[in-house]
């Protein structure tokens, strides 16, 4: 089997998995309890907390809070700030549906939210973003890499933006499928709140974390023992805590990895009929493509046959009809029709590449050809 | 004095040779019904009961007997011993807080020394007696004590019915074979043929990889739902993507949809020989869509005359169909968006009045046993359980 839908879940890295057992079996205990194990445990915490924050390019000082999923994570980050005293919410189009729900959700709440329109390559537009940008703007949430297209938003060039027309605005991005893939600095980003997942790193599903520059701006949105510095409480997952904290551990050098999927990525393409469209061109490890004249789905499945597997768009909207963040960059219904994406992993190989790349290449002229 | 659960059962079959018949099976189906929960299933003379149940389980219980057909309504009951100074001794522990009420009293057992209309007097002095805010009301009374008295030896006091799902008992009526896509129609006709005592099996047809394996798992689950009303139930799942691309590739557009049903009617004729169902059931409404005209039923029917077709949805609105669908619980899985295989390879314009003779002419460039032997040869069987 050749797995290529690693945006949408990676393999728990073994020795995570080791490390998962180890803290789910042995070392059990409740972090909150006052006996000397399970001190020893919240120590062990704070370390992979610090070792989280390395990873975003910032120093630790309690501002990483432990969720059980970027879902989750992205809930906290958006309904945790929001004030009564909000003026306008900026969502982009190109969000993950745990943004772009909370997002719909407000604005049935009566809360002003605007969305930020996408270029044809699936950025966001700037333009439209600096248009919609005023005093009046209080919270502004923008992916760092979209779970659809890979397409890169310029972090650092919205936080400027932010700056000139609304400094005082927080700053939220989601980050699930940039962490662990793409340079990460959250102060040269400016981010206030950043999300990541652990599931997308070969970590544990169950796991997410949410980065908060400055922990006043956020109030609970889930009560109980106070754990999260109040902020999120519930018993720590220690054992899926330790075990992200291992799969980051296991990172290796980003840029390696960033440059190896990359050729990875082109290897792919080449295989690829001249009429097949490349939808963006941003994080190799994303890959959206249109075949136009045939459905999507049926590729995937033809592909699943042959052992290979890959996604229609992404697994969390799969089962909603038409594709919104395609649909936002402008494609027709045909290219929406025939999209289907493929997602990489460091440990893609050449050989994998290039025999899915002439799979898919095959299965889509045998179902033209079906189809004529 | 215990609380039992009494059952009614509906009148039809009630004369004839039959009787016997009928009420075994009806016996059975609320056993099988019933067996997750510990509790005792016994015949009396014109009712069932549940008896040592746990109290519980008691919604549990009703919620599964209201779903089996052939009973017409359930009652929750105090049984006693028949003797007056049990009934009366009950009655004048009474209370309600209903303004008003009337009793009724069955004597079933005709060696009960006062007739019924004297002893319900009687009765509801005792209960008024118990109760002082209360008044007589025979007609509309809020609240009705029945006291039932059987043959058995038992007396049962209750006040509330429920209506439960009427019909035929499961399986009186023999097997059918119901075409499955995965629609709002097909399971709300499996559910009104089951209701007139058929058995059921199922038939699905899928296209791999045109459909995705989520287009068969929603049909299975829509089975399971169904269970809750018909038992276990065998769907077979059938290959019909081979077929849909000869059709596509040999035969007219227009008439893809009508050479394809053609087919799945033969299919079916012979997944009926091999399971013993002897009809065939869909979810045809007249005119909702193109291939469900009368010109196109009678084109669809030609293909197979072994087994008769029954579609009890034929002359219902579509809201109407959709209400049923909700009440037996398939309507929010019927909604789920997967393509099912008549979606697949569909025509811009299908021909709405089909003609035989064109529908044959197009037809026989296909080599039909062949690709008949070849899905029926790749059929997947799969067991659906009761949920």
């Amino acid at each position: 089997m050749i797995y290529l839908d690693n945006a949408s879940t990676t393999p728990l890295y073994e020795k995570a998995g080791e490390v998962y057992v180890k803290y789910a079996c042995c070392d059990f205990f409740n972090p909150s309890a006052i006996y000397g194990k399970s001190s020893k445990l919240h120590m062990e915490i704070e370390n992979a907390k610090s070792n989280l924050a390395k990873s975003l390019g910032v120093g630790y000082s309690d501002n990483i809070i432990y969720t059980a999923s970027a879902t989750e994570a992205n809930n906290l980050a958006i309904f945790g700030s929001y004030r009564k005293s909000f003026g306008k919410m900026l969502f982009s189009m190109g969000e993950h549906p745990s943004v772009y729900n909370c997002a719909l959700e407000l604005q049935k709440r009566g809360v002003c939210v605007e969305f930020i329109n996408l270029q044809p390559n699936g950025e966001i537009d700037y333009f439209d973003l600096e248009q919609k940008l005023d005093k009046t703007v209080a919270f502004i949430s923008v992916m760092m890499v979209s779970n659809e297209t890979g397409a890169v938003n310029d972090l650092k060039r919205i936080y400027e933006l932010k700056q000139k027309y609304c400094p005082n605005a927080i700053f939220h991005s989601d980050g699930v499928q940039g962490f662990g893939k793409l340079k990460i600095n959250l102060d040269y980003f400016g981010v206030d709140l950043f999300t990541i997942s652990g599931h997308k790193v070969f970590g544990p599903k169950g796991i997410g974390a949410l980065y908060v520059r400055n922990k006043n701006i956020l109030t609970p949105t889930i009560f109980g023992g106070g754990q999260e510095y109040n902020l999120r409480s519930g018993t720590e997952n220690v054992g899926a805590i330790m075990a992200l904290n291992q799969a980051i551990l296991n990172f290796g050098n980003i840029k390696q990895n960033y440059e190896k999927v990359q050729c990875i990525s082109n290897l792919f393409k080449k295989q690829l009929d001249k009429t097949i469209k490349v939808n963006s061109n941003g994080s190799p490890y994303v890959l959206s493509l249109s075949f136009m004249g045939v459905n999507g789905e049926t590729l995937v499945h033809m592909m699943e046959s042959k052992e290979v597997l890959i996604s229609r768009g992404s697994a969390c909207s799969s089962k909603k009809s038409g594709n919104r963040i395609l649909e936002a960059m402008g494609l027709c219904h045909e290219e929406i029709l025939g999209s289907i994406r493929v997602s990489f992993s460091k440990n893609t190989t050449e050989e994998e590449a290039i025999y899915a790349g002439k799979i898919l290449n095959d299965c889509y002229l045998e179902l033209k050809e079906k189809l004529r | 004095m215990k609380k039992v659960i009494l059952l009614r059962f509906g009148e039809l079959y009630l004369k004839g040779k039959n009787k016997g018949y009928f009420e075994r099976t009806l016996l059975r189906n609320i056993e099988n019904s019933l067996s997750t929960f510990e509790c005792k299933v016994v015949k009396i003379s014109g009712r069932y009961l549940v008896t040592d149940y746990d109290e519980m389980d008691f919604n549990a219980i009703v919620s599964r007997l209201t779903k089996i057909f052939g009973l017409t309504s359930l009652s929750e009951a105090v049984e006693m011993e028949t003797s007056r100074e049990n009934i009366e001794g009950f009655l004048s522990n009474y209370k309600t807080t209903a303004k008003n009420f009337r009793m009724t009293v069955n004597r079933a057992d005709k060696t009960f020394p006062i007739n019924s209309t004297e002893y319900g007097k009687m009765l509801g002095g005792v209960v008024l007696r118990a109760n002082n805010h209360l008044k007589v009301q025979l007609k509309n009374a809020e609240l009705e004590i029945v006291v039932d008295i059987r043959e058995n030896g038992k007396t049962y006091i209750l006040t509330d019915s429920i209506k439960c799902a009427g019909g035929m008992p499961l399986g009186t009526s023999g097997r059918g074979l119901v075409l499955l896509s995965g629609g709002i129609d097909s399971p709300v006709a499996a559910y009104a043929m089951a209701k007139r005592g058929l058995e059921l099996v199922g038939l699905h047809f899928h296209s791999f990889p045109y459909t995705s394996i989520q287009a068969k798992e929603k049909v299975i689950k829509l089975a399971s739902t169904l269970t809750d009303y018909t038992g276990p139930i065998k769907l077979i799942c059938c290959p019909f993507t081979q077929v849909q691309e000869e059709i596509h590739k040999k035969c007219a557009p227009e008439f893809m949809i009508t050479i394809m049903r053609r087919i799945m009617m033969r299919i079916a004729k012979i997944i009926c020989d091999k399971f013993e169902a002897k009809a065939i059931i869909t979810g045809e409404s007249l005119a909702q869509v193109a291939s469900q005209t009368i010109e196109s039923i009678n084109v669809t029917n030609d293909a197979q005359s072994t087994y008769p077709v029954f579609r009890p949805l034929i002359g219902m609105d579509k809201s109407d169909i959709i209400e049923i669908s909700q009440k037996i619980g398939t309507f929010e899985t019927s909604v789920l968006p997967y393509e099912d295989c008549c979606t697949v390879f569909l025509p811009k314009n299908p021909v709405i009045k089909p003609n035989l003779q064109k529908a044959k002419r197009e037809e026989s460039k296909l080599d039909i046993d062949e690709l008949i032997n070849h899905a029926i040869e790749n059929i997947e069987i799969i067991e659906v359980k009761g949920r």
